[in-house]
């Protein structure tokens, strides 16, 4: 959609995916403005009420970066992470909402580089979808 | 005397969409099995006829939600702005007996000092065609409640369905400025209006007029300790069915929202079947199981109400007793206390 | 059978610390309804046919705090919920005296043939009752049918579907209440801080509520139907709930709550859980 700016939630990892934006931030890699990036100690600490509390307030989509399995943190918060995310996109495809609006990443802290190849990705899928058609809905 | 008039059922599409002209107009739809009083146009068939609408008219009084006020702060202040309750003036067809007794019983507690100002204008604002009613089905008991179904008082004009037309008589000032919008369509009757004219052409179908609501103690003290509120209470989920659907029940909150520097006050419907609904910021709770509860909705509806207004709140829809899921019904509530009573328990 | 289960919870009430039997109770032929009964006199109150619907393992997490055992009489896919409320320790396995009733399959609204919620009946066979009224086995119920009215729908005609059930909604909260799964002191739904939903219960609100819900139940729904059945505007409540539980079926290998012995899915994991990647991810 043309000139179409989408609001993209992401909630990064404090321990992998946080320093990774923080590396490719100190990179000068050029990433596109239209996400709001929330500091989480652990990709699990995201609960899917969060993601669909954003989804239904009219965010156009949301990202959940983590670490690679087997090297979380908290050595298991990941493994919840990524089964609660693969419940979540069944739920979201039962209600016809596009599976580009909710992703899961892994990203470490050294994959800079791939932080923002991640960004730039999602946020020209969720530009090619249009806006959130939740929350336009919403007549009260 | 007021002249009976009637139009083609065939007509009924025309008629409304005359109207949509200069008021809005809501009228009950049917979209499936789903039957809704909605504002016109809606999808779906307009249905006038003893099918009682899912939620009653009390949402177009008291809407289920509504804006009080918009809060804007900046530079120069905080700045206030009423939400107006009502654009314009509006129709409301295919009202039945037991709604329009709700409204009556509604402005006991709205008109009263001080007077709900929204609710008064929407009140003002409404021009009520009330619809002569058979009686749904075996729920029904308004008759017990001095309702009469096929003669509903209060409404501003009356249509009968007579099944090639509707009969339709307009009784207050406020009904009568219909008929000149109405003039291509209607024809007048021959005869005058007469109750009995419409009682021949409908007859009672499904109504119990022996509950005797206006026999309930109206001594709180008597009915305090009834077990029945203990056994009702254990199967009551709280789920306040009985609320949203009740055309007298009219609890709500109030609560803020906030979006940065600017937000909204808005009121909503509440349900006192709720465990929070009395829950104080202490943690205290002066009803704190469901038996609590369940005892003070119908203390409410049948003595607290009556000794202050001189009716039962109760309608006699019977929309709690298809409803409730774990089958709780008013109807044998009432009868169980005042035959308790009658026993000299 | 009615004639045994009423000599069962006259027996189990007349014991000293029997607190109540919970049963079924059908009154001037209306609709069957819970009943409580607390004296061994009463027990001629309880019935047992086709039209029990209720599953009566929901109202247990109230008698937790209370002293005494509590009698209660379940249907075998009651047992599954009874099985995931004492496993989740909102019910002590002590503090219950379960009789089970055998089940030939409930009714159909209409018509005598069997209910639709019955099909694909998932027995837990080896469930422990304290005393049963026959032999606790079902018929060969014919499996579930795939429910059609989602198949063959794109995203944007799902949508359009779930907007026009959601709307129906009338946030009466019933579902919630009668299902045995939400046993929450402190729902989500009432939570002041934070607050995930005012008491406006706007489109996107009802839209937060029903997905959420969908989730928490997840892995953990019986699938007896009874938010559906209950539901005064008649939302679809049960295409998602059905859906979620087959596609844990596929992604998990999951049985079904109270029949698995895993515990629900969403509750553990698996080191060899698939990526959640699509189009051509890494």
């Amino acid at each position: 959609m043309e000139g179409y700016e989408p609001k993209v939630l992401v909630f990064a990892c404090n321990w992998c995916s946080y320093a990774g934006a923080d590396m490719a931030g100190v990179s000068r890699l050029q990433m596109p403005p239209n996400c709001r990036i929330i500091r989480v100690m652990c990709s699990a600490r995201v609960r899917p009420e969060m993601v669909i509390s954003a989804l239904s307030k009219g965010i156009d989509g949301v990202l959940v970066l983590g670490c690679h399995p087997g090297d979380c943190h908290y050595s298991e918060g990941n493994f919840y992470t990524r089964r609660r995310a693969l419940v979540l996109q069944k739920l979201l495809d039962c209600f016809g909402i596009a599976r580009e609006r909710f992703q899961v990443q892994w990203v470490s802290a050294a994959e800079g580089a791939k932080f923002a190849e991640t960004i730039r990705k999602v946020v020209t899928q969720i530009a090619k979808l249009g806006p959130n058609p939740i929350g336009k809905s919403d007549g009260k | 005397m007021t002249k009976l008039h009637y139009f083609n059922k065939a007509d009924l599409p025309a008629v409304l969409n005359v109207l949509q002209e200069k008021w809005d107009v809501f009228a009950p739809i049917k979209r499936g099995v789903e039957l809704r009083i909605r504002e016109l146009p809606f999808t779906g068939e307009v249905y006038l006829g003893p099918k009682k609408p899912l939620i009653p008219l009390k949402m177009l009084f008291l809407p289920e939600v509504e804006d009080l006020f918009l809060l804007d702060i900046d530079k120069t202040g905080p700045h206030i702005t009423p939400m107006e309750p009502i654009a314009r003036e509006r129709v409301i067809w295919g009202v039945l007996g037991c709604d329009i007794a709700s409204l009556a019983l509604l402005d006991r507690v709205f008109l009263k000092k001080p007077v709900d100002e929204a609710y008064r204008k929407r009140r003002e604002q409404s021009i009520l065609i009330a619809m002569a009613c058979i009686g749904e089905g075996p729920e029904c008991f308004c008759t017990s409640l001095g309702i009469d179904p096929l003669q509903p008082t209060g409404a501003d004009a009356v249509l009968a369905d007579t099944g090639e037309t509707y009969l339709i008589t307009f009784i207050t000032e406020k009904g009568k400025r219909l008929i000149e919008a109405l003039q291509p369509f209607l024809k007048e009757s021959a005869e005058t209006t007469d109750s009995r004219k419409i009682k021949e052409v409908l007859k009672l179908k499904y109504n119990r007029g022996d509950i005797p609501a206006d026999q309930v103690p109206k001594e709180e003290k008597k009915l305090w300790d009834l077990s029945i509120w203990g056994d009702l209470a254990s199967r009551c989920l709280g789920c306040g069915v009985c609320t949203v659907l009740c055309p007298t029940c009219h609890c709500f909150d109030v609560e803020d929202e906030q979006h940065g520097s600017s937000g909204k006050r808005f009121r909503a419907w509440d349900s006192c079947m709720n465990p929070g609904f009395t829950r104080m910021a202490s943690g205290e709770n002066p009803r704190p199981t469901q038996r609590e509860r369940l005892r003070q909705r119908f203390l409410h509806k049948l003595t607290y109400f009556p000794v202050k207004e001189g009716v039962p709140a109760c309608v006699g829809c019977g929309r709690c007793i298809v409803n409730c899921p774990v089958g709780i019904k008013i109807d044998q509530i009432i009868t169980e206390i005042v035959k308790s009573f009658c026993r000299g328990d | 059978m009615e004639n045994k289960l009423r000599e069962i919870a006259r027996e189990f009430l007349q014991q000293p610390d029997a607190q109540c039997f919970i049963g079924y109770e059908q009154v001037n032929e209306g609709p069957v309804r819970p009943a409580f009964i607390h004296t061994p006199g009463e027990v001629n109150r309880l019935v047992w046919n086709r039209e029990c619907y209720t599953n009566l393992a929901a109202y247990l997490p109230k008698f937790a705090k209370t002293g005494g055992i509590v009698g209660i009489a379940v249907k075998g896919c009651d047992a599954r919920a009874l099985r995931e409320l004492i496993r989740a320790r909102q019910v002590e396995r002590s503090k219950v005296f379960i009789v089970g009733l055998p089940c030939t399959g409930l009714k159909a609204p209409e018509g005598e043939s069997i209910a639709e919620r019955c099909f694909g009946c998932i027995f837990p066979k080896d469930f422990q009752y304290d005393a049963v009224l026959g032999p606790m086995t079902t018929p060969d119920f014919p499996p579930r049918t795939e429910d059609e009215t989602l198949s063959g729908l794109s995203p944007e005609e799902r949508f359009s579907f779930w907007e026009k059930e959601i709307e129906k909604c009338i946030g009466c909260d019933l579902c919630r209440k009668i299902c045995y799964a939400c046993f929450c002191p402190e729902c989500i739904f009432e939570s002041r801080q934070p607050r995930w939903v005012t008491s406006r219960r706007s489109l996107t609100e009802k839209f937060f509520y029903h997905s959420v819900r969908a989730l928490h139940l997840a892995g953990r729904c019986i699938g007896c139907g009874e938010c559906e059945r209950g539901c005064p505007a008649g939302v679809r409540l049960m295409l998602i709930n059905r859906q979620l539980q087959k596609d844990l079926q596929d992604l998990f290998d999951y049985k079904g709550i109270g029949v698995s012995e895993e515990p629900p899915p969403l509750l553990t994991f698996s080191k060899d859980d698939p990526d959640p990647f699509f189009g051509g991810d890494q």
